[in-house]
């Protein structure tokens, strides 16, 4: 273990990230996307922490909870409404930037970006009706409120991580890799299950087709095909190339006289049926939300929203102190309230949010936690080369029930499990740059967790902080962020090479006139700078 | 055209007209308060701040509701017409990017504008509202041009079918329905704030202000009526949308829409502002105050009407020159011609939206919302119990 080595593996790391297609629009939806990542997170959690103080008011009657539940529905709204601005931009920004995508997630799993609109309706109705009703309000409507405010933040985030989830592991999915049976690439998995129309089922010769490791079956008068996603991703691109049937790898599926008739017909348009036939089966409505991630990732992304807010709220109570501004006495109270809450928050986004993602994804993308845990001796592993393994062996307890269990192995990965000669993807694996940005996650959260915890129990002990400690909690939501803004990285980087898992890349979905990597490069600049003069705007006019 | 369509017609057309009403406002207020403010300054009146800061207020209680419904009509549109949508993210990339530079700084202007007022010095903000109302007016350059776009498109390169090159000036301003379109959108946003702002004051008893925006009112109308002969004009080689306008009128040929009865509905309601504005002029705004509340009924349902007439007029197409889009289809072989002209067409919505489930979820969540909403209205802007 060299420091070369380490150097080496990080610069290949960063070459394989890059080497995935559209690099340039990957990095600036990046950026729209973790901006508003930021923000999102104030308007899952602020308005609970609101919430709660609001309860404890109509509790005991005091006051001070009273502000300070004032306090976050005034920070809400306004974080509600940058929030509101960069969703704007990230949205255009996807239609820009990824036409394709837009087409194909408009076209079958559109419910959740429908529903999320009035889930968008409440919250905007409902926030602005507490702000600017609050003086005119008694404690329970505003508690009717505040809930009201809670429902449409969560389930915006619901709808939203529907897709995103689709994304990461389709319905239909079918893993590559169990304990019990290890890596089972060679038998054509990954596979997505798709459910085909009777019109197209009756051309298809199922021996050719399970010479490609496509599996049919007959079942209740509906045919289903297990498609190895060497097959759904090559369909996906030759529909966005514009091929026929007899151009396409269907032409080796079908009966040679159907292939007479079918020939000249678009794979688009016979994809595009197979697509509508599995959305009619599942229903179109629900077809999204059954990807199998979905659930655990939505309480693992609320988690990180009361997280950041807890940590948010005491930070700005800390800052007050070592400022000397305000009321001591009461900073200090809802720095003790605020302290509390950020880490029983983040213990239990630790201990059962991000233990329940961690199990979906442990058993649907295999390829992704092989990655995440570096179980490889190609590159430098810090769980292998630095800790002895040991977290893999606590992961594979965790993941599957047993210290000893084998965890998916990222070197023994075909590179080219999912690519097809043309094709635009070299390496099918996920990048091994997701180990690294895994780990200073934990770490981080780990070390935030264990000094928090410390600072908490010092500040019941003794009924205050010194400077240094409360400079330390000052600077606890940068940190907070940046292992949330880790998180997502890991979610978003570690689903490459894919845009959708198996069915297409960021090569299909991009703009084929899109603007030149300098453009880009300006606007990024443009809408970070946006974003620091609204920061200041708010500290200085919110806080101050 | 069957009930899915119908039904998806309707909810885009619904969203649209809530936006537009508050947008329309938003760009007026952006205009005239940072003006307003900085004038009262400078004449030493006071009052003017006051009314300043109430637009001000009015629109920063409303911003996100209008910015909600244009996110519910892109979403709408998404659903129901995906193909499309995708081909305008390619022929309409760099006009949708400047609108959205332009929404991030009018964002991020409004902020620091409404909740600077009296906490920055004058010269701060008074910078921060000339970027507010620059950017209240550079929003609608880039959609405005989108809409352009769909009378006509220019700067688009395509072969094939499919688009290989724009030209980003062409595209965005080379447009020859874009300055009337735009002109005339920019005079109505002012149009209706003002009448509107007007009746509110009047309503109020603040007399002085009310009649200090007749004049302006008055203006912005006849600009209003000046840009629209233009746009008409301007119309006049895409004869679909101009025969629908103006052909049942005995302008131009037959029509296949004939929607010359929403342009006849649209001078009525422009004349009766017209007329209600000059009756307050002549009589007072306190003797004028329910004309003016007429003026201001009819400001609110012309801006709807117009944009309903602009879109219906090249009803079923997304693009209104017909024969730009036979020119296309040409290239084609006739599978992929048939699945192009479908996309652009408003006459078949994509198949997984045909679900009474998801129209009758859309009714029931929008009536309650809308009465939410109705209720918010009521209990901060009219409402004086606590």
């Amino acid at each position: 273990m060299s420091p070369e080595w380490i150097l080496e593996s990080l610069r290949g790391a960063l070459e394989q990230w890059a080497s995935y297609p559209e690099p340039e629009r990957r990095f600036i939806s990046a950026i729209g996307i973790e901006v508003h990542w930021v923000i999102l997170q104030y308007v899952m959690g602020l308005p609970l922490i609101s919430l709660v103080a609001q309860l404890l008011y109509l509790k005991t009657r005091d006051r001070f909870w009273e502000d300070l539940a004032w306090k976050m529905v005034k920070g809400f709204v306004i974080v509600f409404a940058v929030g509101a601005a960069t969703g704007t931009a990230a949205e255009f920004g996807l239609i820009l930037l990824w036409p394709n995508f837009t087409e194909a997630g408009g076209k079958w799993i559109y419910f959740p970006f429908y529903a999320e609109i009035y889930a968008f309706i409440i919250e905007v109705i409902f926030v602005y009706f507490l702000y600017y009703g609050w003086r005119r309000l008694g404690p329970i409507p505003r508690i009717v409120l505040t809930s009201l405010v809670i429902l449409g933040a969560w389930y915006s985030a619901a709808m939203i991580l529907a897709v995103n989830s689709f994304m990461v592991a389709p319905t239909g999915l079918q893993p590559a890799y169990t304990p019990g049976t290890g890596p089972l690439y060679g038998e054509g998995y990954p596979k997505i299950t798709l459910y085909i129309p009777p019109e197209v089922a009756g051309a298809i010769d199922p021996e050719r087709a399970k010479a490609l490791g496509i599996v049919v079956r007959e079942s209740e008068g509906l045919v289903e095909a297990s498609l190895p996603v060497k097959i759904t991703y090559r369909l996906f691109w030759e529909a966005s190339k514009g091929f026929t049937v007899s151009q396409s790898v269907l032409a080796e599926v079908l009966k040679p006289n159907a292939l007479e008739e079918l020939g000249e017909a678009s794979v688009a348009k016979v994809l595009d049926s197979i697509l509508y036939y599995t959305l009619e089966v599942h229903d179109p409505l629900l077809y999204p939300l059954k990807s199998p991630v979905w659930l655990p990732s939505v309480g693992h992304a609320i988690g990180s929203g009361v997280v950041i807010s807890a940590y948010t709220v005491a930070g700005a109570y800390a800052l007050r102190l070592l400022r000397g501004s305000g009321d001591a006495k009461r900073s200090l109270r809802a720095l003790r309230f605020s302290l509390a809450l950020a880490v029983a928050s983040l213990a239990i986004q630790g201990a059962v949010l991000g233990h329940e993602q961690a199990l979906a994804i442990a058993k649907y993308a295999p390829e992704v936690l092989a990655a995440m845990e570096g179980v490889t001796d190609e590159y430098f592993s810090i769980s292998r080369h630095l800790l002895l393994g040991i977290p893999e062996r606590l992961v594979a307890f965790l993941a599957y029930g047993s210290f000893s269990a084998p965890l998916p192995s990222y070197d023994q990965i075909p590179v080219d499990y999912c690519s097809f000669p043309d094709s635009p993807i070299v390496d099918c694996r996920p990048p091994i740059l997701v180990h690294y940005l895994y780990y200073t996650k934990v770490g981080m959260a780990l070390a935030l967790g264990v000094a928090t915890l410390a600072l908490l129990v010092k500040l019941y002990r003794w009924g205050s902080l010194g400077r240094r400690d409360l400079v330390v909690v000052a600077a606890s939501p940068l940190v907070a962020q940046t292992v949330s803004f880790l998180g997502w990285a890991v979610r978003e980087v570690g689903r490459k090479p894919f845009t959708v898992y198996g069915l297409f890349t960021p090569a299909e979905a991009a703009n084929p006139v899109g603007p030149d990597t300098a453009s880009l490069a300006l606007v990024g600049v443009y809408l970070l700078a946006i974003l620091a003069v609204l920061g200041w705007a708010v500290y200085r006019f919110l806080w101050r | 055209m069957e009930g899915f369509e119908r039904l998806a017609v309707f909810w885009l057309a619904f969203s649209f007209g809530i936006h537009i009403v508050l947008v329309n406002l938003g760009i007026g207020v952006s205009v005239i308060a940072p003006m307003l403010k900085a004038y009262s300054r400078r004449a030493g009146r006071p009052e003017l701040g006051e009314e300043a800061y109430r637009l001000l207020r009015f629109y920063a209680a409303t911003y996100a509701l209008g910015g909600v419904f244009g996110t519910a009509f892109t979403v709408y549109l998404l659903s129901f017409y995906p193909s499309f949508v995708s081909l305008l993210g390619k022929m309409a990339l760099y006009n949708f990017a400047l609108a959205i530079a332009m929404i991030a700084l009018h964002f991020l202007s409004l902020t620091v504008y409404y909740y600077g007022w009296g906490r920055l010095g004058d010269r701060v903000h008074d910078a921060f509202g000339a970027l507010l109302a620059l950017s209240a007016l550079l929003i609608p350059l880039g959609f405005r041009s989108v809409f352009a776009q769909l009378n006509t498109l220019e700067g688009v390169e395509i072969l094939a079918g499919r688009v290989v090159r724009v030209d980003v000036v062409e595209a965005v301003l080379g447009n020859p329905t874009l300055p009337p379109l735009y002109i005339k959108s920019v005079a109505a946003s002012l149009a209706l704030t003002t009448v509107a702002a007007a009746a509110w004051a009047s309503l109020k008893g603040r007399y002085e202000i009310a009649r200090m925006y007749l004049k302006p009112a008055l203006a912005f109308l006849t600009l209003v009526a000046l840009a629209g002969a233009w746009y008409g004009w301007s119309l006049r080689t895409v004869e679909y949308k101009f025969n629908n306008i103006f052909g049942g009128l005995g302008l131009g040929g037959e029509p296949q829409l004939d929607l010359s009865w929403l342009l006849a509905l649209k001078v009525l309601l422009w004349i009766a502002q017209v007329s209600a504005i000059a009756y307050a002029i002549a009589r007072g705004p306190r003797r004028g105050s329910k004309a003016l509340l007429v003026a201001a009924g009819a400001a609110l349902v012309t801006v709807p009407a117009g944009e309903m007439l602009n879109a219906f007029s090249q009803y079923p197409y997304f693009i209104a020159d017909r024969s730009l889009v036979r020119e296309v289809l040409a290239q084609l072989p006739p599978s992929e011609a048939e699945a192009l002209e479908r996309a652009l067409t408003l006459l078949e919505v994509n198949a997984a939206t045909r679900s009474w489930v998801l129209h009758i979820y859309t009714l029931i969540a929008t009536t309650v919302l809308l009465a939410a909403a109705a209720l918010y209205a009521y209990t901060t802007l009219i409402s004086r119990k606590t």
